[in-house]
């Protein structure tokens, strides 16, 4: 099931200037990818990081991972043929960053691959989520993620 | 003719191939998974095999309120036509376009029933689009759905410890559901569709079918008829299937070509939602188009008459079109031989 | 069961009377246990005849063929000998 940009912003309730994801692909009951349109020009951080020599910052890599893995945790609303948040009470939180390792530095403008794959923690609303970031094939980072993902209808 | 909203319903929860093993066993699993179906909607209750007691009509209605909700400026009583696109219809009579007419409680709508399997949505858009342009009508609502569980799953299930895997392939193949589409000849505020063009074809008409859905007529006769067994309800070809569902693509292709669609128009395709391996052997022939190809038949099941309905509708949730961007709905049909098929672009 | 026995089973049981084949327009005599049973060179029997004869396997043995690869539909299911086999493989048991 694929989301285009549109489809995504239904999704989560993260908006511009704080959406790292442009397109997602759930492939199965705990797997799912993502990819994000790096573009300079649309993230004024680009300039202070660095001052001509752009480069995506580490936590924001952390930050487009959780929310490409925030949308898995949905899956059981996406099922039931809901696809959007509107109207329901919705609460997506980043909790721990187990481990996440950088392996090479991502420069715009690009397009970043992301690869999740989601699971229940046995505390109710708590998931895991261990990812790859890539560009054009290439393992730029790892992660493994603790999310908090609540929806009540 | 414009495209002011759609809508879609599905009914109760999704029945998993999990859920039916409880009862069939794993040869669900066997069946299920050649045709790439995970889950499907039913109207009856999959452990006892009771009616819930909804039907084509009623996902119909729902269907309708839910692409009429997404367009507020627009009051129900302006709708003048109904064109309904079922194989499962309530009742041979009264036709179902009015019962729904009944239902939605519209006074003055023409009522107009289409029979016919994977292409008959597009006949009915056909219709409503004769009708709008000729000024016939301003406001028109087009529902394909149907209801196959309620006419066998009760039966299958009383011989679930033994059944043939013809008999129960069509449970696990077909899905219950509606979806609408709401036309009409001005383009609201809400933006919309253009609906560019609307056609059919009827590629084979000398040849047998590839499928027969056989419930009684003057000829199959049902009433003192001996005990009718579940996989004569209906019969799969597939080697007609095979051979034949090609030759109507291409057909296709060719129709779209004479009217100068080329193969970089579409941002997006809804095709057949039957089963995963059909559509798999289509994208191959498909492919040029480099479309995004919608497919939610695993999970929906094949629901003849409302899968391009409903598929739009769900497309539009999950990945909008955009704006300026054409969508290319497409359906063919085995019983016969025929391709129908629209053209929307995004306003 | 022993080979000869599940031979017979699978021309008699499985094909000639499962798959109705009498109602086709054929004698079981025609169904021999070297007979090829689908495409044109046999007995023309399609996909679904193939489905319904790995269903007719996991309900009268009891046992999960799973899925129906290319390689079981084309290869295993080839014959009513080759069926045997196939079934005597998936209970672990030789041929004879």
């Amino acid at each position: 099931m694929k989301f285009n940009q549109k489809g995504v912003e239904k999704l989560l309730k993260h908006k511009q200037p704080f959406l790292f994801v442009t397109e997602v692909e759930v492939l199965s009951e705990t797997e799912i990818k993502g990819t994000l349109d790096l573009k300079k020009t649309e993230h004024p951080f680009f300039d202070g990081h660095f001052p001509g020599d752009p480069v995506m910052p580490g936590v924001l890599l952390i930050e487009a991972l959780s929310q490409v893995a925030g949308i898995q945790t949905f899956k059981p609303f996406l099922d039931r043929g809901i696809y959007t948040l509107e109207g329901l009470s919705s609460y997506l939180y980043l909790v721990r960053v187990k481990d996440f390792v950088i392996k090479d530095k991502i420069v715009p403008d690009c397009q970043i691959d992301f690869e999740a794959e989601v699971k229940p923690l046995p505390i109710p609303y708590f998931f895991e989520a261990k990812g790859k970031v890539m560009v054009d094939g290439k393992c730029k980072a790892t992660g493994n993620l603790v999310l908090y993902s609540r929806v009540e209808e | 003719m414009y495209l002011f909203s759609t809508g879609s319903y599905l009914p109760g929860q999704p029945i998993s191939n999990e859920m039916l093993a409880e009862y069939f066993g794993s040869s669900v699993h066997l069946i299920a998974d050649y045709f790439g179906v995970k889950s499907r909607h039913m109207a009856v209750d999959y452990k006892t095999g009771k009616d819930f007691g909804e039907y084509t009509s009623d996902f119909g209605v729902k269907a309708a309120m839910d692409a009429l909700s997404k367009v507020p400026q627009i009051n129900i009583d302006q709708v003048d036509l109904i064109v309904t696109a079922s194989s499962t219809p309530d009742y041979t009579l009264p036709s179902l376009s009015s019962l729904i007419q009944e239902k939605l409680g519209i006074k003055n709508a023409i009522p107009i029933d289409i029979r016919g399997g994977c292409s008959a949505a597009m006949q009915a858009l056909l219709i409503a689009e004769l009708f709008i342009k000729t000024g016939k009508s301003k406001t028109a609502l087009v529902i394909g759905g149907e209801c196959c569980s309620t006419i066998y799953y009760e039966f299958l299930f009383k011989q679930r410890k033994s059944y043939n895997a013809k008999d129960l392939l069509n449970t696990l193949i077909f899905g219950d559901g509606a979806g609408a589409f709401l036309v009409g000849g001005t383009l609201p505020e809400n933006g919309g569709f253009e609906i560019e063009t609307v056609n059919l074809g009827s590629v084979l008409p000398d040849q047998s079918p590839g499928f027969i859905f056989s419930l009684g007529g003057c000829k199959e006769k049902i009433l003192g008829a001996k005990s009718v067994h579940l996989s004569e309800l209906f019969q799969h070809l597939p080697k007609k299937i095979e051979t034949n569902l090609p030759i109507v693509i291409r057909a296709m292709q060719k129709d779209l070509k004479s009217r100068n669609y080329g193969t970089q128009d579409f941002k997006q395709i809804v095709g057949p939602q039957a089963n995963k391996r059909l559509i798999d052997d289509m994208n191959s022939l498909l492919k040029e188009h480099k479309a995004e190809y919608f497919y939610n038949g695993d999970i929906t099941g094949n629901i003849p008459g409302g899968a391009l309905l409903l598929a739009f509708d769900r497309l539009q949730q999950i990945s909008p079109t955009l704006s300026g961007d054409k969508v290319l709905i497409m359906g063919m049909e085995s019983p016969k031989w025929l391709y129908g098929y629209c053209v929307l672009r995004k306003q | 069961m022993k080979y000869d026995e599940l031979l017979n089973w699978v021309r008699e049981d499985l094909i000639f009377r499962r798959l109705k084949l009498e109602d086709m327009g054929f004698s079981l005599d025609e169904v021999q246990g070297d007979t090829i049973l689908f495409g044109e060179a046999g007995l023309s029997l399609d996909s679904i005849d193939g489905l319904e004869v790995a269903v007719g396997i996991e309900q009268y043995f009891g046992i999960k063929i799973g899925k129906l690869t290319a390689d079981i539909a084309n290869e295993k299911f080839k014959s009513p000998q080759t069926i045997a086999r196939f079934i005597l493989d998936l209970q672990n048991i030789p041929a004879v």
